[in-house]
């Protein structure tokens, strides 16, 4: 039975990728060295961003966004948990957002940006969540929740936070009631930027996530912290000192 | 053992069918019985579907056989009615010789019309920092400019946020001709599920995937007309099988006006020389290109390859696209010509990687080791046999058939970034074939 279940597979052992023996991916964004492991995609759909070295200060690399920041994915993967007869149970897919908020950005918001402060980045997070799904929500303004169709953090407080390989990450779920989450992971990675790695949950054929029939709550899962896991950012000697220039601000009013 | 009496005129076990509800005892209108047998139909069903479809089996106390019901030329008390989603097939008797069961409606069977991986109809998708997101609520009618019709996807999710927005931006974005901004609008999808034309299906007989089929065609119908008489222009590309729902679709709407809509092929799997007519008809727009398939494309070009000869005579039909037609029907030929050849070559690597890639069927052992030889034999041949055999798989980003507008070298470079070598291209197109 052991023998049978480890070659067909099982639903309540779903299979997923392996982040310990695959490729790893190394990018360049401007002296900032990003790494994190990188399976073959197995979802059925196809990759158009592919990861690349950047010029993050350059806007052309980036999309301007409606409130005037700028955005661009540089990364998406998708993964098929399998289980009885090999057959896909469901999906997971990582989106990498890098986003850039230029002076100019700062002039129309609040003046003042260094996403390495506490309270930029926090507001730009709640911001993030508010473009993507207050809109469905009908929400006026960021902090409002409207309808409350989508559940997502509207208050700082609402953000956890957690140390990954040396980089603190803040980290959040949002989801439809009943519906499988999604999760975001968000760092600063200049005084100017923030990496927002966005996981999408995609049960197949009507299957429930929470539903006991699969392990699929748990896989899914394992796939984000994997991932997150195998995740490394070693910061610019220029966003260093960004970051520097806060905590020693930070020091000094403490 | 054989059927007697009130059994045989059935067709099934009398004492199988019960009564439907209180209700239908027959104190109102005619006694509703059903088959016993059919609650696995309702299997999986949210108690709220169900409900719904036996509020709906309870009405056919009065409307059994009425004028809006199907009847069964070889039997005259057997009917089919379509309520809501769900097929109902009855038999109606004036009489019975069973003291036991009344006179009245016996429900013998009912297909409850549920698709795997999403139903069919209309989804907003929008885009927002970067990335396209199928929004939840599902909006009444189109609000745009810009729709699509996806074929093969695993799931809506897919087909919304990956799949068309690529196409869509290449079609329609590029150009200043068109009308709209894709990124700041979104588009709507008309989500054509791929159940319907898949293995891996909840169908169990090919009627009620044919029924299936219609409902969704009737649905993106009515969605045609709807935005027709809103006056609004939309612009789509009809990716895949969506070209089959689409043929359906338009052979419901009796040739109503349909000029504002504006429509692009993508990897066609109907041959379109059939849909063009209709088309015509319905005076629909065709964009500038009329259909994009990637050269490596087999799934599409098989489609359209016998037919040079009648897309030549059915676009010439359309002004302005009579150099087009002259090209399609080139083309066509071309593929004809390169599909045997292709078989030639195959053949003629013996058990090669052309031989093994093409098959149908997993050949054995022999084969696989024969498969480097011939894939050395020649280098770019290969890697187009490979394009070829990736049309079938579910690495999207080896196949093709999801991307029409990448040319061969785009595509291998694709592939090769998948792979992180060409040579383990081959590696991984086999291993999904072979498993």
């Amino acid at each position: 039975m052991g023998i049978l279940t480890a070659f067909l597979g099982s639903d309540l052992n779903l299979k997923r990728p392996d982040f310990k023996n695959s490729p790893v991916v190394s990018l360049d964004f401007s002296g900032t060295n990003i790494k994190f492991a990188d399976p073959a995609q197995t979802s059925m759909f196809p990759v158009q961003d592919w990861p690349n070295d950047l010029d993050i200060y350059d806007e052309r690399c980036y999309e301007k966004q409606r409130g005037g920041d700028f955005a661009k994915r540089f990364y998406v993967k998708g993964w098929d948990l399998t289980g009885a007869k090999r057959q896909a149970k469901a999906g997971v897919k990582v989106s990498g957002i890098l986003s850039f908020f230029s002076d100019e950005y700062a002039q129309t918001v609040k003046g003042y940006m260094n996403c390495f402060n506490s309270s930029c980045f926090s507001y730009e997070v709640l911001r993030f969540c508010h473009d993507v799904w207050g809109g469905q929500n009908e929400a006026k303004d960021v902090g409002d929740l409207g309808n409350g169709l989508f559940s997502y953090p509207v208050e700082s407080r609402e953000l956890m936070y957690k140390d990954i390989n040396g980089t603190v990450w803040c980290y959040f779920s949002f989801s439809v009631k009943g519906k499988a989450p999604k999760f975001i992971y968000a760092t600063a990675v200049s005084k100017y930027h923030i990496i927002f790695n966005e996981f999408t949950i995609t049960p197949y054929d009507d299957l429930d996530y929470f539903s006991p029939d699969t392990n699929l709550e748990v896989a899914a899962n394992g796939v984000v912290d994997d991932f997150m896991a195998h995740y490394v950012i070693n910061l610019s000697k220029t966003a260093e000192s960004e970051k520097a220039q806060v905590e020693s601000h930070l020091a000094e009013i403490t | 053992m054989a059927l007697l009496g009130f059994s045989k005129l059935l067709g099934k076990d009398s004492q199988k069918f019960l009564p439907l509800d209180k209700q239908t005892n027959g104190a109102c209108g005619r006694p509703i019985y059903i088959d016993g047998s059919l609650d696995r139909k309702f299997r999986g069903l949210k108690l709220s579907q169900m409900t719904n479809i036996i509020e709906k089996l309870k009405t056919l106390g009065a409307s059994a056989g009425g004028a809006s019901s199907y009847s069964c030329v070889n039997d005259a008390s057997a009917h089919m009615t379509v309520i809501g989603k769900t097929r109902v097939t009855y038999k109606i008797f004036q009489s019975t010789n069973d003291s036991a069961k009344k006179a009245g409606v016996y429900i013998t069977d009912l297909d409850v019309d549920s698709y795997k991986g999403g139903s069919p109809g209309l989804y907003s998708v929008s885009e927002n920092r970067g990335r396209w997101e199928l929004n939840e609520k599902r909006p009444q009618s189109i609000r745009g400019h810009f729709a699509a019709i996806n074929g093969l996807c695993r799931d809506p999710e897919h087909a919304a946020a990956e799949i068309l927005p690529d196409m869509l931006d290449q079609a329609f974005n590029k150009n200043r001709k068109w009308e709209g901004d894709l990124k700041s609008e979104g588009f709507d999808m008309f989500f054509n599920p791929p159940s319907l034309y898949h293995k891996g299906l909840m169908w169990t007989t090919p009627k009620q995937k044919t029924y299936g089929k219609l409902y969704a065609a009737k649905l993106l119908k009515d969605e045609l007309i709807s935005s027709q008489r809103k006056n609004r222009k939309v612009q789509w590309v009809i990716h895949s099988d969506g070209a089959k729902l689409l043929d359906a679709a338009l052979n419901m709407t009796g040739g109503a006006d349909l000029s504002n809509h504006t429509m692009l092929f993508c990897s066609p799997t109907e041959d379109i020389s059939n849909i063009l007519p209709n088309m015509k008809r319905n005076k629909i727009g065709l964009h500038d290109d009329v259909m994009k398939i990637q050269d490596d494309d087999w799934k599409s070009k098989t489609a359209q390859m016998t037919s040079g000869g009648a897309i030549k005579k059915e676009l010439s039909k359309f002004p302005g696209f009579e150099d087009k037609a002259e090209l399609f029907r080139d083309s066509a030929h071309k593929s004809l010509k390169g599909y045997v050849d292709q078989f030639k070559g195959a053949a003629a690597m013996g058990a090669g990687v052309g031989t093994l890639l093409l098959a149908p069927a997993v050949p054995g052992a022999a084969a696989v080791g024969g498969a480097l030889w011939g894939a050395y034999d020649t280098w770019n041949k290969a890697k187009s046999i490979r394009n070829k055999a990736a049309t079938n798989l579910n690495t999207s980003s080896l196949n093709p058939h999801m991307q029409p507008f990448k040319s061969t070298d785009e595509m291998n470079l694709m592939a090769k970034k998948h792979s992180g070598s060409t040579l383990k291209t081959f590696v991984d197109v086999l291993k999904e074939k072979l498993i």
